[in-house]
């Protein structure tokens, strides 16, 4: 290497050099005092603009566009359910019915980690398929397979995972795999739109009929109780599709929003 | 949620452009492009996106100001806008490192965007070369050539 290679240092720095170039600018950097005192330059440049500090938006802009944002991401998230759940062709409408037992294990697979990194497609419970689109909701996940609806939300305050299938609700099987909890009476449900549900697993996880759909919340009781008020009900009619994009929205809109 | 993407793209456009008020309409045309561009919407992180419909924003504008230079704000407008924001209004992320924010301003467009993405947003080289379309190269020549620079008007030149 007779040229000092001067772009490549930065590149050094950040790791973006392929293992065979970065020998050869190592290997040249050792005996170039010019390189090294530019590495050094470079190094305290790149650290100065590394310190930089969030900059907050100033109020008044703020609440204006925050609100802006929020529709936007909203139909962001919608939008690529619908793309999803589209491309999978499945009909809300004409799911199979079926009885429908929810299994707490099965939901709580879907749940972030403690991190909030988004769940990564190889995160997902077996023979569940995660859209590709999945990686892009850092707080809001939403997947489907034959009929069934998966979703999760996690932010700082609330974390919950919806099951949604269409079906008719057999508690006999909730008792039998969720020894620690006794199915609560309706009177204890957050919501008036849930005229009769199940506290189950220790308070962890509700469940109830909802139109032609069985839909169990699992979390802290403190957050099911929020998505349960949250989330919007079924309508016999509407596509998977359609139903994907109204959950995603109302759990953005109605949990980020009661922080 | 909203909040944190709004921290972040407001700190996009202020590291582009230094300044408040520009920063503002920024933020404003980022989110008319992509209230017009969601169909065009892509799996990726949403920060990228945010950043390469923001950063294009920034592009174009400063293009429009090159090819025809804007008059000197007149008297009506110089009424309306205040000078400078309410002492304390100014968040702690604009005072601190504001001489380095003010040799960032100072950097030719191009070697300015490559530095933000880089080192504010922190996108690898291949996002950013994604994000403004142009070769990996090109990315690692301008980010070196924005740095170098940057430390110059610092006050600490190569070899110094």
């Amino acid at each position: 290497m007779s040229e000092h290679p001067l772009d490549e240092l930065s590149a050094l720095l950040d790791g973006e050099l392929p293992p065979g170039e970065e020998s050869a600018v190592r290997h040249h950097l050792a005996g170039c005092a010019t390189c090294q005192a530019e590495l050094s330059s470079i190094s305290h440049a790149r650290a100065a603009l590394r310190s930089l500090l969030p900059v907050e938006p100033p109020h008044d802009l703020a609440d204006r566009f925050l609100r802006r944002l929020k529709r936007v991401l909203a139909i962001v998230a919608g939008g690529a359910a619908g793309v999803a759940a589209g491309a999978a062709g499945m009909m809300w409408a004409t799911a199979p019915n079926r009885e429908v037992t929810p299994s707490v294990d099965l939901i709580s697979q879907t749940q972030p980690d403690r991190a909030e990194t988004p769940i990564a497609p190889r995160a997902m419970p077996a023979g569940y398929v995660a859209p590709a689109w999945l990686g892009s909701l850092r707080r809001t996940g939403l997947y489907e397979m034959n009929g069934v609806l998966l979703a999760r939300y996690s932010d700082g305050v609330h974390r919950v995972a919806l099951d949604e299938q269409k079906g008719e609700l057999d508690t006999s099987g909730m008792t039998a795999r969720a020894p620690s909890g006794a199915l609560a009476s309706a009177a204890q449900t957050p919501a008036a739109q849930v005229p009769a549900a199940y506290w189950w697993d220790g308070g962890n996880a509700l469940t109830w009929q909802a139109g032609p759909a069985v839909l169990t919340l699992v979390g802290d009781p403190t957050s099911v109780a929020a998505a349960a008020s949250a989330l919007p009900a079924p309508r016999p009619s509407e596509t998977l599709g359609g139903r994907l994009r109204r959950v995603c929205r109302e759990l953005i809109e109605d949990l980020s929003g009661s922080q | 949620m909203a909040r944190d993407y709004g921290r972040f793209l407001y700190t996009v456009a202020y590291r582009l452009t230094g300044d408040r008020e520009d920063a503002e309409d920024l933020v404003q045309e980022t989110l008319l492009r992509v209230r017009r561009g969601l169909r065009t919407y892509r799996p990726g992180s949403m920060e990228g996106w945010l950043t390469r419909i923001a950063t294009n924003a920034f592009l174009d504008r400063a293009r429009r100001r090159r090819r025809r230079p804007e008059t000197p704000l007149d008297d009506r407008a110089v009424d309306v806008l205040p000078q400078t924001p309410p002492a304390e209004d100014v968040h702690i992320g604009e005072s601190i490192g504001a001489d380095i924010q003010a040799a960032l301003t100072a950097l030719p467009d191009e070697f300015r965007v490559a530095v933000v993405l880089c080192d504010v947003v922190g996108l690898s080289y291949e996002e950013i070369a994604a994000a403004l379309d142009i070769p990996v190269g090109t990315v690692r020549s301008r980010i070196h050539r924005g740095r170098a620079q940057l430390r110059r008007s610092l006050g600490g030149g190569a070899g110094r």
